[in-house]
């Protein structure tokens, strides 16, 4: 068992000034079978009232909206999280997550690598082979590759990965969901894979090709990235906009 | 009847007035034209109805519980039952909408299933609509017109009145209403039924709103028209759902409300028809109805699909590619009487290529069998000619779940051909059920 405590910030900044501005964020940490959140608050800048939701997958939603013009928009999300994985723990399944969903579909390039060399491995085995097949590139993807469009690439980043290893796992005969989340570190967010195995869910990471130990914290889960949408928003305004993301995970000394 | 005949023009030129029209989108262009009125109404007797509300009664009955099920339990799906590729990889499913019970539970509010009548008088479905099925209002206001050239038909022929729709539709909005005003919401005077908008928020007492008329605020939705602002209970909403919500769906929508869904999550409003209804009246789904029928209502259906051919399933490809020239070949995807082809007008070189396509892509595709439906007599240029005709009939699930006893009968613009989609010209007629 380990402590961690986290801070994740985004900063929206706009060349000009906006108004009506409607978000619907996805941006606080859930509770999971291993991830226990103690606290956790989220900050708007400028100062906006938002509602709590929950979507169908369980994830947490902050809706609002900003009228005032500004020319910033930031998040912070700061808390502490309790991540245990020392044993399984038996939990629900939605049956979605078994079955294709638009950006995990399978083609032929899919069928042909797990025809290849997926048939009758192991979880952790696909992994490695997504590792494999995909050069970590970033920049020549983007949030509506598909799977199947990503590995005829043979390049992409962490979503890319995720979302071919779901596709295998689920020809495996694995119900697969996607992770969005962070780790112990800096940097940006991050996105790795569960699969579900006789009650139970279980953490695969074919960016970094290793199992998820305690030092990964859940954001939400979902059948690909179109379900796990950090931030959505519309505003009225002919504005450029620049996103910056810092985000910063520690482990608390006991 | 003569009287209908000789005013047709007249009642033609009000329609016109009243801004009775369609668009059609072809190639590439836009045009608005006229819906032409055929006077000769379609006429159901009272047994024939009786049998027809039945069997769509119990249909749309086992459309809402499927779609109650797909966004929660799943059990159909687990069941063996329907393929999760049927349900699940199209665009009809939406995962915004998933665990959300509408108030109610209903999904499908006002359904339009539209049937075809065979040689031997047995009605066919040919499709489900459960999204935004339009054309009430044309056998609305034409009865309208009617009556008013013609009184005398309307005496001496035992016709169900059919200006109860607002009313039905009044009470099924009242029923789901969360606490609040009830608003026909369009995408504006520029859409092609903005006619039928305008009009059914006449005959409802509904206020008519576009986008800017609206707003979220907390998880609630407002109408601030000219005045002070009022809460909205309900939202009949004439706008597709990747339109609906540009913070949940397309964010370049600009005709939409920004947070719509979260009012929605919240159980604070009801949209009519639910987002999310696509899933289960694509074309591919509409072979699993029956099976639906049978497997939610233990029944049998009262009412049958053409027969339906999967090329997804190995026995089925093999006939469909055995018999690709007499069938009708439907894509899955497309909609409004777009991407129909019949075999028998291919050559021998587009069947083979077609054949191809098929074989690449089984699940995009369904083939029937072509129906002999019956030809309806219509007044062309004065003279009596035949053509061939379907019935769009209005399902609408309240409090109870009703069939209005009219409907639109839609004909084709030729003799020769057999599709009678309103965006493919053509014309209507009024339905007139009878009452005894």
């Amino acid at each position: 068992m380990k402590r961690l405590t986290y801070h994740f910030r985004t900063n929206i900044s706009f060349d000009q000034d906006v108004t009506d501005h409607y978000f619907t964020l996805r941006c606080l940490l859930r509770d999971t079978p291993f991830q226990h959140i103690l606290s956790q608050t989220l900050t708007l800048e400028p100062e906006t009232y938002w509602l709590l939701q929950r979507d169908g997958f369980g994830n947490l939603l902050e809706v609002g909206c900003h009228r005032a013009a500004h020319r910033v928009f930031g998040f912070t999300v700061a808390g502490e999280a309790e991540v245990d994985i020392s044993q399984p723990q038996p939990d629900r399944c939605n049956p979605l997550f078994s079955y294709a969903s638009p950006l995990t579909a399978v083609g032929p390039g899919l069928t042909a690598l797990f025809e290849a060399q997926g048939r009758g491995k192991s979880p952790e085995e696909l992994m490695h082979l997504v590792h494999r097949v995909i050069a970590y590139t970033p920049g020549v993807t983007g949030i509506h590759t598909t799977a199947e469009e990503a590995l005829a690439l043979g390049q992409g980043v962490c979503q890319d990965e995720a979302h071919i290893l779901i596709a295998l796992l689920r020809m495996a005969g694995y119900p697969a969901r996607y992770v969005c989340g962070l780790f112990v570190g800096e940097g940006a967010t991050h996105a790795w894979v569960e699969y579900y195995d006789q009650g139970c869910w279980y953490g695969l990471d074919p960016t970094r090709d290793c199992l998820p130990v305690e030092n990964y914290l859940v954001i939400s889960y979902g059948r690909d990235y179109s379900d796990c949408p950090v931030e959505r928003g519309v505003f009225r305004g002919d504005s450029c906009q620049l996103q910056t993301v810092f985000m910063q995970v520690r482990e608390k000394a006991q | 009847m003569e009287n209908l005949i000789r005013d047709t023009e007249r009642i033609n030129k009000q329609l016109a007035r009243y801004g009775v029209k369609f668009g059609i989108y072809k190639n590439g262009t836009f045009n608005e034209r006229l819906f032409p009125f055929d006077p000769l109404p379609r006429v159901i007797t009272k047994a024939g109805f009786d049998l027809l509300n039945r069997g769509l009664v119990q249909r749309v009955t086992a459309l809402n519980l499927f779609l109650k099920d797909i966004y929660g339990d799943k059990k159909i799906i687990r069941d063996g039952i329907v393929p999760p590729d049927f349900a699940f990889a199209g665009t009809g499913y939406l995962a915004p909408c998933e665990g959300i019970v509408p108030p109610k539970g209903i999904y499908s509010h006002i359904s339009g299933i539209d049937l075809v009548q065979a040689q031997d008088g047995s009605w066919v479905i040919l499709e489900d609509n459960l999204r935004i099925p339009s054309g009430a209002s044309y056998p609305l206001i034409a009865r309208d017109l009617c009556r008013k050239a013609s009184p005398d038909t309307f005496r001496h022929h035992a016709v169900v009145d059919n200006r109860s729709y607002g009313k039905m539709l009044k009470d099924v909005m009242d029923y789901v209403n969360c606490g609040g005003i009830n608003v026909i919401f369009t995408p504006g005077r520029y859409n092609a039924a903005y006619f039928e908008h305008s009009y059914l928020a006449e005959k409802t007492g509904a206020v008519l709103a576009e986008a800017g008329d609206l707003y979220v605020e907390d998880g609630v939705v407002y109408y601030e028209g000219s005045g002070s602002r009022q809460r909205v209970g309900a939202i009949y909403r004439r706008l597709s759902d990747e339109y609906l919500d540009p913070v949940t769906f397309l964010p370049e929508s600009v005709i939409g409300v920004p947070n719509l869904m979260s009012a929605y999550r919240a159980g604070n409003v009801a949209i009519l028809n639910a987002p999310g209804n696509g899933v289960a009246d694509d074309k591919g789904i509409y072979y699993f109805v029956p099976k639906m029928i049978r497997y939610y209502l233990r029944e049998e259906p009262i009412l049958h699909n053409a027969p339906t051919y999967l090329p997804f399933y190995e026995e089925d490809r093999k006939y469909v590619l055995e018999n690709l020239s007499k069938l009708v070949i439907k894509d899955v995807a497309e909609a409004g009487g777009y991407g129909v082809v019949f075999g028998r007008d291919m050559t021998k070189e587009q069947l083979e290529s077609f054949a191809d396509t098929i074989r690449r892509e089984p699940r995009r595709f369904i083939a029937q069998e072509v129906i002999d439906f019956q030809d309806l007599p219509v007044i062309d240029n004065g003279e009596h000619s035949y053509r061939k005709a379907d019935l769009r009939a209005f399902v609408l699930a309240g409090k109870t779940v009703q069939v209005w006893p009219s409907g639109l009968t839609r004909f084709s613009s030729t003799p020769e051909s057999f599709v009678v989609n309103s965006s493919q010209g053509g014309g209507f007629k009024d339905t007139w059920v009878l009452s005894r």
